[in-house]
């Protein structure tokens, strides 16, 4: 969907526009920072450029062209010049487009040749080197080059910085941000609405990927809002103004039967399974189990108020989530225990139900969800405590993941080499900073994981909005949705 | 699952919790049907052939209520439909019910068509009669037909309990003059395996009544399991008579083939989790025990709340805990002295009516311990595709 248009419209107008800005007026601007942010999708163009210059010798040059870390991936002649007018002065706008100038020699090292600066970054991962990296982003560039819509820019860093966390969070954030752009959008005249507005969604879909990915569950809003952008087209015969308020009404509608209600269902049909005097584990955070819980206790305290259940939160470092987990629930009344992943398995033979969040369920049952749930479900396998995972139907994939190693993302490592008592490992953190790679003289290779994967064997059921279901009923429910979708 | 909370959860007033529940809701059924139908007693009725299941008995007793009923439009019609559910599901401990109700509710939601009312009503109610006198035995027939090709010639068969679709079976291949031996357990405390001995020895198949406690000792001369159920469940468990679990978990540590028989109108809308999570309503058996050994809630074989001031005399009367079962970890841990009721020397103690009382009547059997479910949908479905089944039909 998105690549064609990339691809195409990305060689000939930055070729048009080289010649104009030809050196930027800042030529120091931190490279470092600026730069690694759009690895990803930096990543997908390298690789699409190399394709391209496979095909065709002439189509070299445009390859090396298509390699440059611009961020106005789809000028598109004048509709993309009047844009630009609108959020920030074109003049630096394409400034910063040129911005990246000097760092040019760079970039193709960063994937093609394991040279130089490059080498430590990949020794940083060491075997997950696959794995896109993240820093933090270049919010100046990305607000000046004026494709971006201001409020994108700010959902990035908000997600990027890790102050809006949880699938369910960031769709929503990603959505309603979208649906303000929306709104904000003009139609340019010679263009048609439901082919020029993926066009200039693009490239603020990219810049929030290079923040944070999506995953599964923003991947399939994006592409739900895609068809729905598409039937527009066929339907035809409507004010630009009417299909406008169509789109931000249907983006309401989905976060509300996606999201929202679907939470509502999900916390309805897992307190069933809550009864008095049980003690409930929960890892990590998830808005979804936080929700349950609370709604469980509630209903119980109007039944019966000497009824109730325990809780006990699960955390591990480097993140601590449950910390927020366990200030929600404790505040609300409901007597927890707060302890990290090693004492797990001291605790389970005590409990009689594992909730778990997740941020994604693939097709063959199996949880992507925070590191640390794999364990946390193994272990309750192994004590045969029920595991019910609560997750919305919109977070189904339909991809196949076998393990956590080929999809995941890398996490700050920051966080983790700084304890909390100040001790350290005898390394200042400076050593392993993010310029020099995180490779110090110490030979130590900080790595943090965001996600993993729970086979389905270690699910007893799925707790969605149609009801609970076994992990292995996942395709059926795909199946049916699909059409939807 | 209260024995798995620590000391400091109990709550020093157990009667009161346990009190009002089951009052209110005997109290709000009654007051419900009692104004123009009485579901109940025409599901009693219903019940009383031996040859009608519990499902089947809901969807007669439903039907009836339609036939009864004087609303006026279809909403009215639903919700007095809704109401008889409602007192059927809430008084009758079988889950047949529950998934006979489900079913006649999806297939009135579908139904829903543009015809007037009246003659909407006598489709309705034709309908149900039909699938009641026609289509249920024919199900029934089916998964004999099916089933019978799983009988070899000269094979011994387990079965658990009474069920007439595993007792159709074994008749069929008797028929087919393939020569069958059954054990059949007795299935305490009902007996119900008895009458699977009576049924099956007057048709002339050799058949050996087994103690449920001997079901490990027999089971290496078995060569396959065949049990009925009383409803196919969300996770492609089955809910059935107690003791099939464990009669599968012996199957499976000896390894040998596990095969249950469902009819499509058992099927479920819910999922177990453990034993103890199952929808059954706290009967008048249940409520009917002694005022000082008030539960505080319906699950069978929970520990008695202690009663603060009856530390002394309650040694004695404490006998209800009788045997440990697996419907809690935990319950392996407290040991009580003076549990021994059965067979313990010279002067045999039985059970009482008491302890059979708090005992579970159905058990859950997990889809991990069935080869295949064989239904009247065709083909011998697995646990998995049994449960997609299920969740595709009530996704939708």
């Amino acid at each position: 969907m998105v690549a064609e248009p990339i691809t195409e419209s990305s060689k000939p107008p930055t070729q048009g526009k080289q010649p104009k800005q030809p050196k930027p007026q800042n030529p120091k601007p931190e490279k470092g920072g600026g730069e690694k942010v759009k690895s990803a999708k930096d990543l997908k163009k390298e690789k699409r450029a190399a394709a391209v210059a496979a095909r065709g010798g002439e189509n070299a040059g445009a390859g090396h062209e298509g390699g440059r870390p611009t961020l106005s991936v789809t000028n598109t002649g004048a509709a993309g010049e009047s844009r630009q007018a609108s959020f920030a002065p074109s003049g630096s706008a394409s400034a910063s487009a040129g911005g990246p100038g000097p760092s040019k020699p760079q970039r193709p090292a960063h994937f093609s040749e394991p040279s130089g600066l490059s080498l430590s970054n990949i020794q940083q991962n060491l075997f997950f080197s696959h794995l896109p990296h993240q820093d933090f982003p270049d919010t100046s560039a990305a607000l000046i080059n004026g494709k971006l819509h201001p409020l994108i820019v700010r959902l990035g860093v908000l997600m990027s910085s890790g102050q809006l966390r949880g699938a369910n969070a960031r769709t929503m954030g990603m959505m309603s941000a979208f649906r303000e752009v929306i709104r904000d959008y003009e139609c340019p005249d010679q263009a048609v609405l439901w082919k020029d507005l993926p066009i200039y969604l693009s490239p603020m879909i990219a810049w929030l990927e290079g923040c944070r990915p999506k995953g599964v569950g923003g991947g399939n809003a994006i592409r739900w809002l895609k068809s729905e952008i598409n039937r527009l087209g066929e339907q035809g015969d409507r004010s630009e103004a009417e299909q406008k308020d169509y789109l931000v009404e249907a983006i309401g509608l989905y976060l509300r039967d996606r999201i929202e209600f679907a939470d509502k269902v999900i916390a309805d049909n897992a307190k069933e399974k809550i009864r008095n005097g049980d003690t409930v584990v929960t890892y990590a955070r998830s808005s979804v189990v936080e929700r349950v819980l609370l709604e469980a206790h509630r209903d119980m305290k109007v039944s019966d108020p000497e009824a109730g259940f325990k809780v006990v939160v699960v955390d591990s470092r480097p993140l601590l989530e449950g910390r927020q987990s366990l200030e929600a629930l404790s505040s609300a009344g409901i007597p927890c225990t707060y302890i990290l992943l090693p004492l797990l398995s001291s605790i389970l033979p005590q409990a009689d139900l594992v909730l778990l969040g997740g941020s994604a369920l693939h097709s063959d049952g199996a949880l992507y969800s925070r590191s640390g749930t794999a364990i946390v479900s193994m272990l309750a396998k192994e004590h045969r405590v029920p595991v019910v995972a609560c997750v919305e139907t919109y977070k189904f994939g339909e991809k196949v993941v076998l393990d956590g190693v080929a999809t995941n993302e890398l996490g700050s490592v920051d966080n983790l080499l700084s304890i909390p008592n100040n001790l350290s490992f005898g390394i200042k953190p400076n050593d392993l900073s993010s310029t020099t790679g995180g490779v110090g003289k110490h030979n130590l290779t900080p790595l943090h994981l965001v996600y993993d994967v729970t086979p389905p064997s270690l699910i007893t059921a799925v707790c969605t909005e149609i009801g609970f279901i076994p992990p292995s009923s996942v395709p059926t429910v795909l199946g049916k949705s699909s059409s939807v979708v | 699952m209260a024995g798995v909370a620590s000391p400091l959860s109990l709550s020093p007033v157990p009667s009161a919790r346990g009190a009002p529940r089951p009052s209110a809701q005997s109290h709000a059924s009654g007051s419900q049907t009692g104004k123009n139908f009485d579901v109940i007693h025409s599901y009693k009725r219903a019940i009383e052939d031996d040859k009608v299941p519990h499902p089947i008995a809901a969807i007669l007793a439903l039907v009836e209520l339609i036939e009864a009923s004087t609303a006026s439009t279809v909403t009215g019609l639903a919700s007095e439909l809704t109401i008889g559910r409602q007192a059927l599901i809430n008084t009758q401990p079988s889950l047949g019910v529950r998934a006979g109700c489900q079913l006649w509710e999806r297939f009135f939601a579908l139904s829903m068509g543009g015809e007037d009312f009246p003659s909407y009503k006598r489709s309705l109610i034709s309908q149900g009669r039909s699938f009641c006198a026609i289509t249920a035995p024919q199900c029934r027939e089916k998964i004999a037909d099916l089933a019978v090709g799983f009988l070899r010639d000269d094979c011994v068969i387990l079965t658990h309990s009474y069920s007439r679709t595993v007792i159709q079976t074994i008749l069929r291949a008797h028929k087919q003059h393939k020569r069958i031996k059954v054990y059949v357990t007795e299935a305490r405390p009902a007996c119900l395996g008895m009458r699977t001995h009576q049924v099956l020895t007057a048709n002339g198949i050799p058949c050996t009544v087994v103690l449920d406690s001997a079901v490990a000792y027999v089971m290496e001369r078995v060569d396959m399991v065949l049990v009925g159920s009383e409803a196919v469940v969300e996770s492609g468990g089955l809910v059935s008579s107690v003791g099939t679990y464990q009669v599968a978990l012996v199957a499976k540590a000896m390894q040998k083939p596990f095969y249950a028989l469902a009819e499509s109108y058992k099927f479920l809308r819910h999922y177990p989790l453990s034993q103890t999570d199952l929808p059954i309503p706290s009967t008048s058996t249940t409520t009917s025990i002694s005022p000082n050994e008030k539960h505080t809630s319906n699950i069978p074989l929970e520990f008695p709340t202690l009663i603060p001031n009856s530390h002394p005399p309650a040694i004695g009367a404490h006998n209800p805990l009788s045997r440990p079962t697996s419907a809690t970890p935990q319950s392996r841990s407290p040991v009580v002295p003076g549990t021994p009721t059965e067979g313990s020397g010279a002067n045999r103690v039985e059970m009482t009516k008491e302890m059979e009382s708090i005992n579970p009547m159905v058990d859950v059997t997990t889809p991990d311990l069935i080869d295949f479910i064989i239904t009247d949908l065709g083909a011998p479905l697995s646990p998995t595709s049994v449960s997609q089944y299920l969740v595709a039909q009530f996704s939708s």
